[in-house]
C-alpha cells in the first residue's frame, strides 16, 4: 500500500495556481473545479494559493523580479499586455488548437470580441478568459417616483443622468444622494468615467501614438461627469472615497443610482434590502457618439517560469471551457468568458441578460487602439487625477486635460 | 628520564594554556558571531543588493532582466521634479510627526509621572494607538473624518476648519490631518520612553530646587528638561526614521492624494516598483533616502553630543 502511495506521489505533477478572489463562494467554486479536474486527471494536482486582488500586482511583480511565479494565475484583462511585454507569459495557441482538435469547435471564436483585443496580441493568444464583466446602471424606482421622475424611463444619456441625479438629490432632502459616483484616485473612477469619454467620442491614444485626450469631446465628457459632484448629486467625499465604500453605500440605501457589475444584484438580494423590489437595471448611459461600457474581466495565464507547462495548460483549458466553466461561473456568480456559455441559462435571463447584451458595447480604455503594455500604469494614476483635480476645483478642465496628456505621454515615452 | 617526563608535562601544560588562551580570545567572537551573521543577512546584504540594483537599467516593460546602467537611475532621479516634491513633503511629514509626538507625548508623560489610579489605568490605555495596526487606524480615521457622518469632521466643520466635504479632500488639510494621525499613533512610544526617563530623576533634586525657591516652571526647565532631553532626542530620531519610511497610513487614507498632496517618498517608491515596473529606479530612490536620512541622523546626534 505504502509503495503504491509513494509511486502515485512520484508520478504526480503539481500545478501552482494563484487565485485572486477571497469570497467564500468563489473559493468553494474553485475548489470544486479543482476536484473535478483532479478526478479526470489523477496524475495532476492543482495547488491553489489565494492571493487577494489588492495584493496581486505586488506579488506578481515581486515574483517576476525575485522568482517564485506560479504555473498558472488569474490576471486583470488590461495587464495581460504588460506581462507579455515583460516576456513572462507563454502563448496558449497550441493548447487552443489541441483543445479544438479534441473537443471540436473553435475556442478562439468563442472569446468576446472586446476580450480578444486584450488577449490576442502580436498574432498570438496569451490568455484564456474565465470571466467577463461590464457595468450597468442600477437605479431605485422608489426614489425616482419620489422625485417625480418616471421609474420606467431611466436616464439614457450622461446629461440625463446628471439631471436626474440632481433632481433626486434635491427631492430626497438629505436622505439620499442621486448617484454613487467615484471621483477619487481609485479604479472605480476610471472604470465609470471611461464610459463617458468613449461615449463622447474621446480616444485615449491618438493617431500619432500619443495622448488623444486633448479634444473638445474629452473635455465635454469630463465636464458632465464632474458636474454631478459639483452640484452635490453625490457624496461630498467622492473625490477621496474608494469605490467599495460607494457600493456599500448603495446597498445601505444612501444613493439612488450606481454603475455596477451584475454581482451587485445578488448582494442586494442577500442583504434583503428593503428597496430590493424597487431596483431597476438599465444600460450604461450613452454619449453623443454612442454607448460604451466598461469591459472588465480576467483570464487564466500560463507563466513562462512554469516547469509543468503541459499540466498547467491542461488545467487552464479544462476550467476555462465547457461544463467546468459553466458550473464555476454559476457558483461564483459571474458572466463566463466563453460567449457560447454566456448566451445560455442562467445568463440569458434577468438580471444577467442585460449585462450580456451590453457586452456588445463594452470597450477597453484605449478603444479602438490595441492593448498597450503601459495600461496598468495609466489605469491607476492618470485619468483619476484629472477627474479629482476638476472635481475639487484645483484645476480647470483645460489645465487638467493638458496635465493628463503630459502624464500619459511621459509614460508612453518611458 | 625524570627530566624528560617533567619537560613533557611542562610542554603539555603550556599547550593547554595556549589552547585555553586561544579559546578565551575566540570566545567573544564566537558569542557575537550569530548576531553579526543575522545583522549581515538582514541589513548589509539587502543594502548591498539595493545599491547594486540601483546601478542597473531595468524597466520591466522594456527589459525582462537587468543590465548594467551605471548612474542612469540617479541621473533620472535628479531630474524628477515630482520625486523631489515628494522628498520635500516627506521632510514636512517626518518633522511634523515627531513634533506632534513630542507635543502630545511629553505632557502626557509628565501627567503619568504623578502617582494616581487614573494615571496607572491610562498608562495602559495609552498604548492603544501604538499597537493598533495601520489598516485599522486608517479606516477608523477615514470614518471619523467622513464628510457626511464623521464625528470629528462635524467638529471641524463647526469650528470652520472644514467645509462640506472631508478635510481629506483639501491638499493642505489632508496632509496636516494625516501628520496629526501619524503623530498620535507614535505618541505612546514617546510617552513610555520619557516616563522612564522621568522616573530616573532623583526626588532630592526637585526638593533642593524647591528649597532654593524654584517654582514649577523653573523646576521643569532646569531639572526635568535636561534630564529627559537626551531621551527625547534619541526617541525622536528613532520615531523620525520610522516616519521617514512611512507608507501605510497615507496610502490607506488618501492614496497619496488629493492629487499628490500626501504623496511621500514611500508611496513614490511603491509606485515605481509595483505600478511603473521600474525596480532599479525604486532602488536608486531608496539609496538616496538612506543617504539623506544618514546625514540627518548624524546632524541630530551631533546636536545631542554638543548638549
Amino acid at each position: 500500500m505504502a509503495v503504491r502511495v509513494l509511486r502515485l506521489l512520484a508520478a504526480e505533477t503539481h500545478v501552482v495556481f494563484w487565485q485572486f478572489s477571497t469570497r467564500d463562494a468563489d473559493v468553494a467554486a474553485w475548489k470544486n473545479a479543482i476536484a473535478q479536474f483532479e478526478k479526470v486527471n489523477p496524475e495532476i494536482k492543482v495547488d491553489m494559493e489565494i492571493v487577494p486582488w489588492a495584493d496581486q500586482q505586488q506579488r506578481l511583480v515581486s515574483a517576476l523580479s525575485a522568482g517564485g511565479l506560479p504555473d498558472v494565475s488569474m490576471l486583470g484583462n488590461n495587464v495581460v499586455a504588460q506581462f507579455v511585454a515583460a516576456g513572462s507569459l507563454t502563448p496558449v495557441d497550441d493548447y487552443f488548437a489541441s483543445y479544438n482538435k479534441e473537443h471540436g469547435g473553435d475556442v478562439a471564436a468563442d472569446v468576446w470580441p472586446g476580450d480578444k483585443g486584450y488577449y490576442y496580441l502580436g498574432g498570438h493568444w496569451w490568455a484564456s478568459p474565465v470571466c467577463v464583466e461590464t457595468r450597468a446602471l442600477y437605479y431605485r424606482k422608489d426614489l425616482f417616483r419620489q422625485a417625480g421622475l418616471d421609474p420606467d424611463n431611466p436616464p439614457g444619456t450622461w446629461e440625463q443622468l446628471a439631471a436626474d441625479a440632481d433632481k433626486i438629490t434635491k427631492a430626497s432632502k438629505g436622505t439620499a444622494y442621486g448617484i454613487a459616483l467615484s471621483a477619487s484616485l481609485d479604479y472605480y473612477t476610471v472604470q465609470n468615467f471611461m464610459s463617458a469619454y468613449l461615449g463622447y467620442g474621446a480616444r485615449m491614444i491618438g493617431e500619432n501614438g500619443k495622448c488623444g485626450f486633448n479634444t473638445p469631446e474629452f473635455k465635454a465628457a469630463l465636464t458632465v461627469y464632474v458636474s454631478m459632484y459639483k452640484n452635490h448629486s453625490t457624496h461630498p467625499d467622492a473625490p477621496s472615497m474608494n469605490g467599495d465604500t460607494l457600493r456599500r453605500g448603495f446597498r445601505d440605501g444612501k444613493y439612488a443610482m450606481i454603475l455596477a457589475d451584475a454581482g451587485l444584484y445578488g448582494d442586494l438580494k442577500s442583504d434583503n434590502a428593503p428597496f430590493f423590489k424597487d431596483i431597476g437595471i438599465a444600460m450604461v448611459p450613452a454619449g453623443p457618439k454612442g454607448r460604451a461600457a466598461f469591459l472588465g474581466g480576467w483570464p487564466l495565464v500560463l507563466w513562462n517560469a512554469s516547469e509543468h507547462k503541459e499540466a498547467a495548460a491542461k488545467w487552464i483549458m479544462f476550467v476555462t471551457h465547457g461544463d467546468a466553466l459553466r458550473s464555476l461561473a454559476n457558483a461564483a456568480n459571474f458572466i463566463p468568458g466563453a460567449v457560447s456559455i454566456a448566451k445560455g441559462p442562467p445568463w440569458n435571463s434577468a438580471p444577467y441578460a442585460l449585462f450580456v447584451d451590453q457586452l456588445k458595447d463594452a470597450r477597453p480604455y484605449q478603444y479602438p487602439g490595441e492593448a498597450i503594455p503601459q495600461m496598468g500604469q495609466l489605469e491607476v494614476d492618470t485619468i483619476q487625477k484629472a477627474v479629482q483635480a476638476v472635481a475639487l476645483g484645483q484645476q480647470s478642465v483645460d489645465a487638467a486635460t493638458a496635465q493628463l496628456c503630459a502624464a500619459i505621454d511621459e509614460v508612453l515615452a518611458r | 628520564m625524570a627530566i624528560a617526563i617533567g619537560s613533557s608535562d611542562t610542554a603539555q601544560r603550556s599547550n593547554e594554556r595556549s589552547t585555553r588562551a586561544n579559546l578565551d580570545r575566540m570566545l567573544p567572537y564566537g558569542l557575537i558571531a550569530p548576531a553579526v551573521f543575522v545583522a549581515f543577512a538582514i541589513a548589509v546584504v539587502p543594502m548591498g543588493y539595493a545599491i547594486w540594483l540601483s546601478l542597473q537599467d531595468w524597466y520591466l516593460l522594456r527589459r525582462p532582466t537587468p543590465i548594467w546602467g551605471g548612474l542612469i537611475n540617479y541621473i533620472q532621479l535628479f531630474h524628477d521634479a515630482s520625486l523631489w516634491a515628494a522628498f520635500g513633503r516627506t521632510w514636512i511629514w517626518t518633522i511634523g510627526t515627531v513634533f506632534v509626538e513630542l507635543f502630545l507625548g511629553v505632557p502626557i508623560a509628565l501627567l503619568f509621572n504623578r502617582e494616581s489610579a487614573v494615571s496607572r489605568t491610562a498608562s495602559a490605555l495609552i498604548l492603544l494607538p501604538w499597537v493598533t495596526p495601520f489598516v485599522v487606524l486608517g479606516f477608523g480615521w477615514r470614518f471619523l473624518l467622513d464628510g457626511d457622518v464623521g464625528p470629528i469632521q462635524g467638529i471641524l466643520k463647526m469650528l470652520g476648519i472644514s467645509g462640506t466635504g472631508s478635510v481629506l479632500n483639501d491638499p493642505v488639510r489632508a496632509l496636516i490631518a494625516i501628520i496629526m494621525i501619524s503623530g498620535w499613533k507614535g505618541m505612546p512610544f514617546m510617552v513610555i520612553a520619557v516616563l522612564a526617563a522621568l522616573k530616573s530623576i532623583p526626588k532630592d533634586i526637585y526638593e533642593a530646587a524647591e528649597v532654593d525657591g524654584a517654582g514649577a516652571f523653573r523646576r521643569f526647565y532646569h531639572v526635568t528638561l535636561p534630564a529627559i532631553w537626551n531621551t527625547m532626542l534619541t526617541v525622536g530620531i528613532v520615531l523620525g526614521i520610522l516616519a521617514f519610511y512611512s507608507f501605510d497610513l497615507p496610502w490607506i487614507m488618501t492614496r497619496g492624494g488629493p492629487q499628490a498632496a500626501t504623496t511621500i517618498v514611500g508611496i513614490t517608491m511603491y509606485k515605481a516598483v509595483f505600478q511603473e515596473l521600474r525596480p532599479a529606479y525604486a532602488a536608486a530612490i531608496s539609496v538616496v533616502m538612506l543617504v539623506l536620512l544618514f546625514v540627518a541622523s548624524i546632524l541630530v546626534l551631533r546636536l545631542r553630543r554638543k548638549d
